[in-house]
């Protein structure tokens, strides 16, 4: 969005440096807070801490939660069959290395 | 121990912002804990090597029909080192931040089933290549991760997820740099090997028999030390894998100031 008026939303009378990438209201540089490399309004800022929290705090239902553990769970003997294969081909290939005739 | 170690360690986390600051503070921890560190390192990758060895002999004789046996006691040898290197990280992790992390037997069901899919993601995954970078890193940030604070595993997970996310640029230039190392390494020791071989021992010692090259150009010798170069890489990645983690929380929460803060108030009167 470009500054139309290029004045603060908040201080009419002072210039504005950028826009909040939140509320997308044009700021000064009073009103800016430069936080991980953006400018935000103290509007913004408000947000962006509710959004954080929210999302911190936030936690998925009980039986999803569950749900994914016992999944993650009964994933171990597949997993672990493939370690195994993995270890198991490996080796083949050093023997099908040693084989080939390109080795020294 | 912990204390004057904390302090000394836990400085500077945010001040440099540098990406590859916990890669330098890794290399400079281990460099000064090396006479504690190893032990336990060894006792970690003891079985490995064990069964690298009867791996080699198998290999070597083109046995075949071992190789299941081998493969058995590869899979037993790394779940070993995956338990005693929790314990390792734990003892960085508790240095690092000044206070005793969680008990790894707490966790240590959780830990072992991120490391299962860590590996995952880091052998069959790498076929695709991109999904390496994060094996590699999920291996090294599981203990870690889980040892930073009670609560529920998988918002745990999910949080240093996210900061792994919003850290992606920064976290695939660590990958990379500790990639090109190794890469670097494998180079330089096979480099020297070959002039040692062909060019220093016969005309400096006059030394060459066939016997000679057999050895030291067979499969056995090359194992022995790809396995020791990843010996290497192994401990290493466990020490920085601590650091990296430490850095990834003092950008997203200011934990590194809250330390300070702490430390300022305590010596206060």
């Amino acid at each position: 969005m470009s500054i139309k008026k290029r004045f603060c939303a908040t201080h009419a009378d002072r210039t504005a440096i950028g826009v909040c990438v939140i509320t997308q209201q044009p700021i000064c540089a009073e009103c800016s807070t430069r936080y991980e490399g953006v400018n935000y309004s103290k509007e913004g800022l408000r947000i962006l801490i509710e959004r954080r929290t929210g999302q911190a705090t936030a936690v998925a239902p009980v039986r999803r939660r569950k749900a994914m553990a016992v999944v993650a769970w009964l994933a171990v003997p597949l997993l672990m069959a493939l370690l195994f294969e993995f270890y198991l081909m490996f080796f083949e290939q050093c023997i099908d290395l040693l084989q080939s005739e390109t080795w020294l | 121990m912990s204390d004057a170690v904390g302090g000394q360690f836990g400085k500077g986390l945010g001040q440099g912002r540098s990406t590859l600051l916990p890669l330098d503070r890794a290399v400079e921890y281990a460099r000064e804990n090396l006479g504690s560190l190893l032990p336990t390192y060894a006792l970690a990758a003891a079985p490995m090597t064990l069964a690298m060895y009867y791996a080699i002999d198998m290999v070597s004789s083109q046995h075949r029909s071992g190789l299941p046996l081998v493969a058995l006691l590869f899979v037993v040898a790394t779940f070993w080192r995956w338990i005693v290197l929790a314990y390792l990280q734990r003892r960085v992790q508790s240095d690092v931040r000044g206070t005793p992390a969680l008990s790894v037997r707490s966790r240590l069901h959780w830990i072992l089933l991120l490391r299962l899919y860590s590996n995952f993601l880091l052998t069959w995954g790498s076929t695709l290549i991109i999904l390496a970078p994060p094996g590699m890193l999920l291996s090294g940030l599981a203990t870690p991760m889980l040892l930073d604070r009670p609560g529920a595993v998988g918002a745990i997970v999910r949080e240093v997820f996210s900061w792994a996310q919003n850290a992606s640029g920064r976290l695939m230039r660590i990958v990379s740099v500790v990639s090109i190392l190794s890469v670097v390494v494998l180079s330089v020791v096979v480099g020297v090997h070959i002039i040692v071989l062909e060019m220093l021992l016969p005309s400096l010692a006059g030394y060459e028999s066939p016997e000679q090259k057999l050895t030291f150009y067979s499969i056995g010798w090359y194992m022995s030390v790809g396995f020791a170069l990843f010996l290497l890489f192994d401990f290493y990645w466990a020490i920085a894998s601590v650091f990296i983690f430490d850095d990834l929380q003092a950008r997203r929460t200011g934990s590194d100031l809250k330390r300070q803060l702490a430390l300022v108030a305590a010596v206060t009167p």
